[in-house]
C-alpha cells in the first residue's frame, strides 16, 4: 500500500523509501530535504499553484542556465522561463541532477499516489499524463566524451542537505527513491529569505 | 497491403507541417541549404509523446546512435534512428524556441516559433496539447563540455544533410524549420527543409 506522510501536520516529516509528499510551498519558502544516509534519493515536481500547466522543466533550465548542473546560486526555471525555485544549499556538490529519468520502482504507483494526494487535498494539479519532468536530488550524471550518461555516485552523508526556495507560490511533490534507500526528511521554512526573491 | 511509395514535402523555412506516418514508414529530413535546423516532435492519437528525457534515460546517451530509438512518455519506441549524413550533433536538451524566447531576446512579440508551428500543426490534425514537449532537434550544434557547459553554436549541417527514422508504431510526425533567426549570424537565415516519406517496410 503506497502511503502518504503528509499528514499528520506539522512539518517536518520522514520519508522513507517510495513513500510520497505533496503540498504547497508559497511564495519565499524554503524546502529543506535532509538525507538520512548515502544511497538516498528522491524525485522532486513542481509546477505553480496558479497554473499547473507552468511546470518545473529541466529543458528550459538547460537553456536559460546554459549547463547541465545546477549548482547552489542557481535557479531552476518554468516552463514559461520564468525563475521558479531557488538553489540555497547543496551539501552533495551538484547532487541535483536534470539529466536522469526518475525510473525508481515503483514510480508509476507513487504517481497514481502522487495524483490522489493533490486531488484529495483539492490542490491544484496537472492531469497524470501531463505530469511534469523531475529534478532528482541527491543524484548526478556524468558526460562522457561521446556523449554517453553515466551514473556518478554521490557520496550522500547522513544529514546531507539541499535548500531550494520558492521564487512563486508552487506546488511541490516528492516521491522518495527506491524500495530500501534511506529515508528523507522534508521541511518546509515559511521564514522569508533576507535577500529579496 | 500497402502500395510502395515515396512522398516529398518540402517545408519553407520557419513553417511547420504534421505528417501521418504508419509503423514501418521510413521519414527523412533534410537540410535542404545547410546549416539550417528541423525542430520534431512526435504524437500518437494514443496520446503517447516523444519524450526528450525519457530518450537520454533509455539510450544512456545525449542523441541516439544510429540503430537506437526516440522514445515516448510511455516508455515505448516511437522512431528509429536509420541513417544521418550529417556531421552532428543534434540536440535533446533544450526546449523549442517560443514567443517568451523572442520576445526576451528583444525580437518582438509575433515572431515565429517552433513553438507555435508544433501547435499550429497539429491543432490542423486536431490534437491539442496540454504542454509542449521539448524538441527532438535535428542539426542542432549544441555540445556539453567537461565541466558542464551546454554552448551551442552556428549549425554545421551541409546542403542535403539527412536524417532518417523508421516509425515504430502510428504517429503523427510534426517538423519545423526553426524560425531563430535571431542568434545566427548574417548571411544565415532561416531556410527551407524537405522531407521523405518512404512507405516501403509498412509494404
Amino acid at each position: 500500500m503506497m502511503l502518504s506522510v503528509r499528514y499528520p501536520r506539522p512539518l517536518p516529516c520522514t520519508l522513507s523509501a517510495s513513500q510520497i509528499w505533496l503540498d504547497v510551498v508559497p511564495a519565499g519558502s524554503r524546502l529543506d530535504l535532509t538525507a538520512h544516509g548515502p544511497g538516498a534519493g528522491a524525485a522532486i515536481f513542481s509546477w505553480s499553484l496558479a497554473d499547473p500547466y507552468e511546470q518545473l522543466s529541466d529543458a528550459y533550465t538547460f537553456m536559460e542556465l546554459r549547463r547541465v548542473r545546477p549548482a547552489v546560486g542557481d535557479q531552476l526555471y518554468s516552463t514559461l522561463r520564468r525563475p521558479m525555485i531557488l538553489v540555497e544549499r547543496d551539501d552533495t556538490d551538484h547532487g541535483i541532477d536534470l539529466l536522469r529519468h526518475d525510473y525508481w520502482w515503483p514510480r508509476e504507483k507513487c504517481l497514481d499516489a502522487l495524483v490522489e494526494e493533490a486531488r484529495t487535498n483539492a490542490i491544484p494539479a496537472p492531469f497524470r499524463r501531463d505530469w511534469p519532468y523531475a529534478a532528482n536530488i541527491f543524484a548526478r550524471t556524468r558526460i562522457s566524451e561521446n556523449g554517453d550518461l553515466i551514473d556518478d555516485p554521490v557520496a550522500t552523508k547522513e544529514g546531507a542537505r539541499i535548500e531550494l526556495r520558492a521564487k512563486f507560490d508552487v506546488v511541490v511533490a516528492v516521491m522518495a527513491a527506491g524500495t530500501v534507500s534511506p529515508a528523507i526528511d522534508i521541511l518546509v521554512d515559511p521564514t522569508p529569505s533576507p535577500d529579496p526573491l | 497491403m500497402i502500395e510502395r511509395s515515396k512522398e516529398t514535402i518540402r517545408i519553407p523555412a520557419r513553417e511547420g507541417v504534421a505528417l501521418d506516418l504508419r509503423k514501418g514508414y521510413r521519414v527523412s529530413v533534410v537540410d535542404l541549404a545547410g546549416h539550417q535546423g528541423a525542430d520534431c516532435v512526435a504524437v500518437t492519437l494514443g496520446g503517447a509523446v516523444s519524450c526528450t528525457r525519457t530518450t537520454r534515460a533509455r539510450n544512456r546517451r545525449l542523441f541516439p546512435k544510429i540503430g537506437q530509438a526516440i522514445y515516448a512518455d510511455d516508455h515505448e519506441a516511437m522512431l528509429t534512428l536509420m541513417e544521418d549524413t550529417s556531421p552532428g550533433p543534434h540536440g535533446l536538451l533544450v526546449p523549442p524556441c517560443d514567443p517568451t524566447m523572442y520576445r526576451l531576446r528583444g525580437a518582438g512579440c509575433a515572431h515565429p516559433s517552433c513553438h507555435d508551428n508544433f501547435h499550429h500543426a497539429l491543432a490542423r490534425k486536431g490534437i491539442q496539447l496540454g504542454r509542449t514537449p521539448p524538441s527532438i532537434c535535428l542539426f542542432q550544434n549544441i555540445v556539453v563540455d567537461e565541466i558542464g557547459a551546454i554552448v551551442i553554436g552556428v549549425n554545421t549541417s551541409k546542403a542535403g544533410d539527412r536524417l532518417t527514422f523508421r516509425a515504430e508504431r502510428d504517429l503523427v510526425f510534426v517538423v519545423s524549420a526553426c524560425p531563430n533567426d535571431v542568434f545566427k549570424r548574417p548571411p544565415l537565415q532561416p531556410t527551407d527543409l524537405e522531407i521523405a516519406i518512404d512507405t516501403a517496410e509498412a509494404a
